[in-house]
């Protein structure tokens, strides 16, 4: 099996040291590298014509049908090289074609000149149109790309009251330019690397020159660098690979829907990870109070924002305790329930043969199972399946004599309530899992035991060098400012201090707004 | 480095296991508790053994009674045990029930008269070492009566008798006509210096039927009546209702409550006084050499109900009817000093606390000598009394 | 070096909070006022101050021998051997404290909550949490303490102000009551507690800013001090000295009184759990400064391979040091004031006087 496995893993090295060979002089050689590398794909279109009139020279123009844009080509492309190039191309010594061809004959923003064959197919691949010309060992990328592709859209998760609506897409570029929209500062620097081996997927980091800490800028660039994989498909293809923590439940990379919140977090001194295909950025740094801040905190006004924080705060600390707390009072800490209210879930306990934890077990699989099939289900069975199922599973079980009712509050209250801070639902129902069980066995102590191995794992966890629970344990008290509460726009003046930046403050000091200060006189 | 991290995770592991085996130590359903909702503490025939009485709750039985009706089971169960101490006694109520007992949610603990004359001690002992029972329950003594019958009055009120008792002592305290006495007050008292304890009387009584309605057969009706008093950890004897808010008046623990004075003009008629602030304070005094109890109380209230026609707007009625008031407060605690310093020679008012409070020298001095000085105390009072509104009509 | 970590001022003053308050509770407010009745706060006072000595001489010799730690520079100052014997009785001292604290936690746990389950399963969760601190480090350490010291703070607040209710201020008086002998007697019982925070010896040369250390070691002394002081009156106010000398875990009881209105009551289960959170800050700090101590000891180049090794130790002793709470209760209030104090004043004291008269000897000797 190893033998097996090492020789495969030597064969893969192999491959990855193949050179690949440069254009060569003959146009047919070049054509035939072409088919050879595309085979007889149908969608592969290969124009051979010739350019010139005193002394014709072949060429061949190739691109990739449905990445180019056909109008683009034709117009911009074949019309000037059948057409005007006769014009200018009187006398013209066979040596200067090329140049004459790119200085003067393609009225096109985009074009380069590659001498590789395989950076050639890489552009073709891409969308763009290469022309190689016999007697040349260099070929021309007209960048041509335009498919059909899915509008600027809102996003479906991020949704927002308040706040810009659209989303990225799938297409890089676009995902770029509405970056680029939002922050119109030169310094915002897009790096572009291709990574996988069959997919080929362009990969860009985003950030601002001047905010950034380079430290970390260059950690991603070589946590990047480092993948060698066979497809990137979505952006969490490569978070897998460049994660500080991989084998912890939380997740140290970030990721976002909206330009607007990349941007602001870029603006904060992070870096954005866009990956071609996909409308899901990365951000990195990425820290545990990240998931209980969203966009709209910052366009809503201060203390409605606070409000909505400390709601999400209590969420979050809600949907991972409230079944343990619920099973540690059932079968521990029988003293800790109002006396009433105790006599009445006696009462309902009575004849439900099952302990506390299979209750809230069996309840907690089904709320999950029924989570899933209704994310799954085409969208208008999925909203009967969650409806029928909540009230229908659980009015049963409860008159079934299965589960408690008030089970059945906690544990849909759990499931409601996990989709607040919705970041957080894988680690959070982990989390939920294991301090679930240990209430079963030790009550609140085991509640305590759960929570101090989760802080102790939390705490040791780091982001792209910055500490993942910062600023809550470890960094300025002042970046509190932004956690417990949100405070006033005119009083954030620094950008928090747990990402390193080379510009800390953000704003100028005292905007307090006043009313104006002359006096008016009538 | 590596190998002490694998070993690490080997030790994690092979603990947890350790640990996963033992199983669940004090785990227990809600469906296997017997609730206890209140304690009866009993003489038991034979001379050194006690005898226990808990009302558990039936909790289906609470929610939703049986609609059959008749056939249907009670929603508290009572049953007695003896034993030669408490835990002894309460030992043998798993083997009758089936259910673990759980104290926690224990409203009451009633002591039977003649356990009570006996000594509450050891058994104050067992409810403040059990780490289930609440220093919050309530302490009382049943007047005339076996405690275990007390628990066996069935409530019309409330589904569980214990719940209907804790609410009765509830409201008497915010009367001020009972006072509500815990085990933490009770242990406080038992054990502090120069302070007696004492406990509210519970009996059983006819319940008042309304006009035209058939004369109870049986003493179905529990009223809280009176303070027991102690002496250590003995019942001496009953304070009344008056010498009972002569008592609070003294510790300061009237919050609330009704004042009837005589009216300047009629005496037959009454008119009633509602206390609406009060507080009192204890403070001795060597005089002379000699110790003098000062005792300071002031009341504020309202004009709660003319039953008179005396017109209170007329200066001086006000005034007459404050002094009226003093001097039924002054009656009360009159009494209730009278029935504890001469007849039952012990010190529930705490003066010999507030002595060693304030004068610790002189009290070290005293206090082999207290309870023979006690009944002999010289106790001044001082009463101030006001009246500060008339209600919604002056005078008609 | 063994430790790369660096903790902060705030971080060093929580962690000394943390140790002065989780497990003092336990095992202070009992003893302390049945020997200095309503006089405890002088007693309380007078513990500070003698922590305040132990803690200058520890600050002027981590400061004269930075960066080494105190069992580093017992080897300095005492010579080879009998340097590593001294280091060796600190970190004694720091194992079998910590197996007291592990103690204190289960004996509470199975006296007051949990009766049926066996100590041997607190010990062995606690300790094995504990280790998987250990094993991450100082920074790690205080970080924890940095998120459960201000809860541990807020709680205790909480308590406090939920019962001053119940406080019947009669039960404070008379003051100036009790023998200075008798203060004396008591105060002996908060400084051995106090004490425990020799581990600042160990602990400054990892703080970012050693020359605050002091400062910032009182500050936590001075809040936790200030803190379990206003527990002991609360409980003798609520209590009685009686009551609360005679109670088994008197914060406990305390916080079982706690009720507002009919339903925030009962949540004496919650107020436990932060405590032990507490404890088990104090647990870990221990833990890792005997394991700190023990590979600076050894020379070893990493500490992980003590962990496990000190681990059992702990989760042993713990068990068999002491054969029921009464046992514990009467190690702690008759021998382990003048045990601690011996070690964390005695010895520390003595390390001054030969580092003092070593630099006398040394001054002389350049001058020849």
């Amino acid at each position: 099996m190893t033998k097996s496995l090492s020789r495969l893993f030597r064969a893969w090295k192999r491959k990855k040291s193949r050179t690949s060979a440069s254009v060569s002089a003959e146009l047919t050689a070049n054509l035939t590298y072409l088919q050879e590398a595309l085979g007889s794909s149908t969608d592969v279109v290969i124009r051979q014509f010739t350019v010139g009139s005193a002394q014709p020279v072949k060429a061949a123009l190739a691109f990739i049908d449905g990445l180019a844009d056909n109008v683009m080509i034709n117009e911009s492309i074949m019309k000037p090289l059948m057409l005007e190039m006769r014009m200018v191309a009187d006398g013209l010594s066979k040596k200067d074609i090329l140049t004459v061809i790119k200085d003067k004959v393609i009225s096109m923003g985009q074009l380069r000149e590659v001498d590789n064959l395989s950076a050639m197919l890489d552009g073709m691949l891409s969308g763009d149109t290469v022309l190689m010309l016999d007697g040349y060992s260099s070929a021309l990328l007209f960048g041509t790309r335009g498919w059909e592709s899915r509008g600027v859209e809102e996003p479906l998760t991020e949704a927002v009251v308040r706040g810009p609506r659209e989303g990225f897409t799938e297409t890089l570029r676009t995902n770029t330019s509405l970056l680029r929209r939002k922050i119109k500062n030169p310094l915002l620097r897009f790096e572009v690397l291709t990574l996988g081996r069959q997919t080929r997927t362009g990969i860009c980091i985003a950030y601002i020159k001047d905010l950034a800490d380079e430290k970390i800028v260059s950690e991603v660039r070589k946590r990047l660098e480092r993948i060698d994989v066979d497809s990137i498909l979505e952006s969490g293809y490569i978070e897998e690979f460049i994660e500080d923590a991989p084998l912890s439940p939380f997740a140290t990379v970030g990721n976002t829907e909206k330009p607007d919140v990349a941007a602001a977090k870029m603006l904060e001194g992070r870096v954005a990870i866009l990956v071609d295909g996909t409308p899901f950025a990365l951000t990195v740094p990425y820290l545990f109070v990240e998931s209980i801040q969203t966009s709209e905190d910052y366009y809503t006004r201060t203390f409605f924002a606070t409000l909505i924080r400390w709601i999400r705060i209590i969420a979050l600390t809600s949907t991972a305790l409230l079944p343990a707390v619920y099973i540690a009072l059932l079968t521990f800490h029988q003293e800790m329930i109002p006396t009433q209210l105790l006599l009445s879930m006696a009462a309902s306990a009575e004849g439900v043969p099952f302990p506390a934890f299979v209750q809230a077990f069996f309840m907690g699989l089904v709320f999950e199972i029924l989570r899933e099939a209704g994310i799954r289900m085409p969208r208008p069975v999925g909203q009967a399946v969650s409806i029928v199922g909540a009230l229908v599973i659980g009015q049963a079980a409860v008159a079934a004599g299965l589960v408690l009712p008030s089970m059945v509050i906690v544990v849909a209250f759990t499931g409601i309530t996990e989709f607040i801070v919705a970041t957080q639902i894988e680690s959070v129902t982990l989390f939920r899992i294991f301090v679930t069980g240990l209430a079963a066995v030790l009550g609140f102590y085991g509640i305590l035991l759960a929570t101090l191995a989760l802080l102790i794992h939390v705490l040791t966890l780091r982001s792209f060098g910055v500490p993942f629970m910062s600023p809550l344990a470890s960094g300025s008290i002042w970046d509190l400012k932004d956690v417990f509460l949100r405070v006033p726009k005119w009083a954030m003046l620094t950008r928090p201090q747990a990402i390193p930046t080379n510009n800390r403050l953000r704003q100028k000091p005292l905007q307090y707004p006043r009313p104006p200060s002359g006096k008016k006189k009538d | 480095m590596k190998k002490s991290r694998k070993l690490f995770w080997i030790t994690v592991i092979v603990l947890l296991q350790a640990v996963s085996l033992i199983g669940c130590w004090n785990r227990q359903e809600l469906s296997s508790l017997g609730l206890v909702m209140a304690l009866a503490i009993d003489q038991a025939p034979e001379k050194n053994k006690v005898s226990i009485t808990v009302q558990l709750a039936n909790p289906r039985e609470v929610k939703q009674p049986s609609k059959t009706g008749g056939g249907g089971t009670k929603p508290v169960w009572v049953a007695t045990n003896t034993g030669y101490s408490f835990s002894d006694a309460l030992r043998n109520f798993v083997s009758i029930s089936g259910r673990k007992l759980f104290y926690a949610h224990n409203q009451v603990i009633v002591i039977g008269e003649e356990a009570a004359r006996k000594g509450v001690r050891p058994f104050m002992d067992f409810l403040s070492r059990n780490y289930q029972i609440r220093r919050t329950s309530w302490v009382v003594v049943a007047k005339g009566v076996k405690g275990a019958r007390i628990l066996q009055f069935q409530s019309e009120m409330e589904k569980v008798p214990a719940m209907e008792i804790s609410s009765l002592i509830k409201a008497k305290v915010d009367a001020s006509t009972a006072a509500g006495i815990d085990i933490h007050d009770f242990i406080e008292k038992l054990t502090g210096d120069g302070i007696e304890p004492i406990a509210g009387g519970i009996e059983l009584t006819n319940r008042t039927q309304p006009e035209g309605g058939e004369a109870g057969k049986d003493k179905n009706e529990v009223s809280l009546t009176g303070t027991a008093v102690f002496k250590e950890d003995k019942l001496v004897g009953w304070l009344n209702k008056p010498e009972t808010r002569g008592l609070l008046w003294i510790l300061g623990q009237v919050n609330r409550g009704i004042i009837v004075v005589e009216s300047p003009k009629d005496i037959k008629k009454p008119v009633a006084l509602e206390i609406t602030r009060a507080s009192g304070a204890v403070a001795p005094e060597f005089r002379n050499g000699k110790l003098v109890i000062k005792i300071k109380i002031k009341e504020e209230g309202n004009l709660g109900e003319n039953m008179s026609e005396v017109d209170v707007t007329r200066p001086g009625v006000i005034k007459t009817l404050e002094d009226e008031q003093k001097k039924v407060i002054e009656n009360e605690i009159r009494a209730a000093l009278k029935k504890a310093q001469k007849e039952f020679k012990t010190d529930i008012f705490g003066f010999g606390a507030s002595v060693s409070r304030n004068y610790p020298n002189e009290w070290n001095k005293i206090k082999s000598r207290w309870s023979g000085m006690y009944p002999d105390l010289a106790v001044e009072l001082d009463v101030a009394t006001k009246i500060r509104q008339q209600g919604m009509v002056s005078s008609w | 070096m063994l430790e790369d970590g660096k903790i902060s001022s705030k971080q060093y003053f929580l962690i000394i909070f943390s140790v002065i308050l989780s497990v003092s509770i336990f095992s202070v407010p009992a003893p302390t006022v049945a020997l200095a009745r309503q006089e405890v706060w002088i007693a309380m006072v007078i513990a500070v101050f003698v922590d305040g000595v132990v803690a200058a001489t520890l600050y002027y010799l981590g400061l004269k021998y930075f960066p080494q730690s105190l069992v580093q520079y017992c080897s300095t100052i005492l010579g080879r051997i009998p340097g590593k014997i001294t280091g060796a009785v600190f970190i004694w001292f720091f194992i079998h404290v910590a197996a007291i604290t592990v103690r204190i936690l289960g004996d509470f746990m199975i006296t007051a909550v949990m009766p049926q389950t066996p100590i041997l399963v607190f010990a062995v969760t606690l300790v094995i949490l504990s280790a998987s601190a250990v094993r991450n480090g100082l920074e790690i350490i205080a970080r924890l303490a940095e998120l459960i010291g201000p809860v541990l703070i807020l709680f205790s607040l909480l308590t406090i102000g939920l019962v001053l209710k119940d406080v019947n201020p009669d039960n404070l008086k008379p003051l100036f009551h009790t023998g200075l002998i008798d203060i004396l007697k008591a105060s002996l019982i908060p400084s051995s507690w106090f004490g425990v925070c020799v581990i600042m010896g160990m602990l400054l040369p990892y703080h970012d800013k050693p020359q605050k250390t002091f400062v910032a070691k009182m500050g936590g002394v001075i809040t936790g001090t200030i803190l379990l002081t206003a527990f002991m009156l609360v409980q003798m106010g609520v209590f009685g000295v009686h009551g609360t000398a005679s109670l088994t875990f008197p914060s406990y009881s305390l916080a079982r009184m706690i009720h507002l209105g009919d339903f925030v009551e009962r949540i004496e289960v919650v107020m436990m759990v932060i405590w032990l959170g507490g404890g088990f800050i104090t647990l870990t700090v221990l833990y890792y400064v005997a394991v700190l101590g023990t590979s600076q000891l050894l020379n070893l180049k990493s500490f992980q391979p003590v962990v496990i090794p000190v681990g059992i130790v702990i989760i042993g002793l713990s068990i068999m040091l002491f054969s029921n709470h009464i046992d514990l209760k009467a190690f702690i209030n008759k021998v382990f004031p003048f045990y601690a104090l011996s070690i964390e004043g005695g010895l520390t004291t003595v390390l001054l006087i030969i580092a003092l008269l070593r630099r006398g000897t040394a001054k002389k000797a350049n001058r020849k």
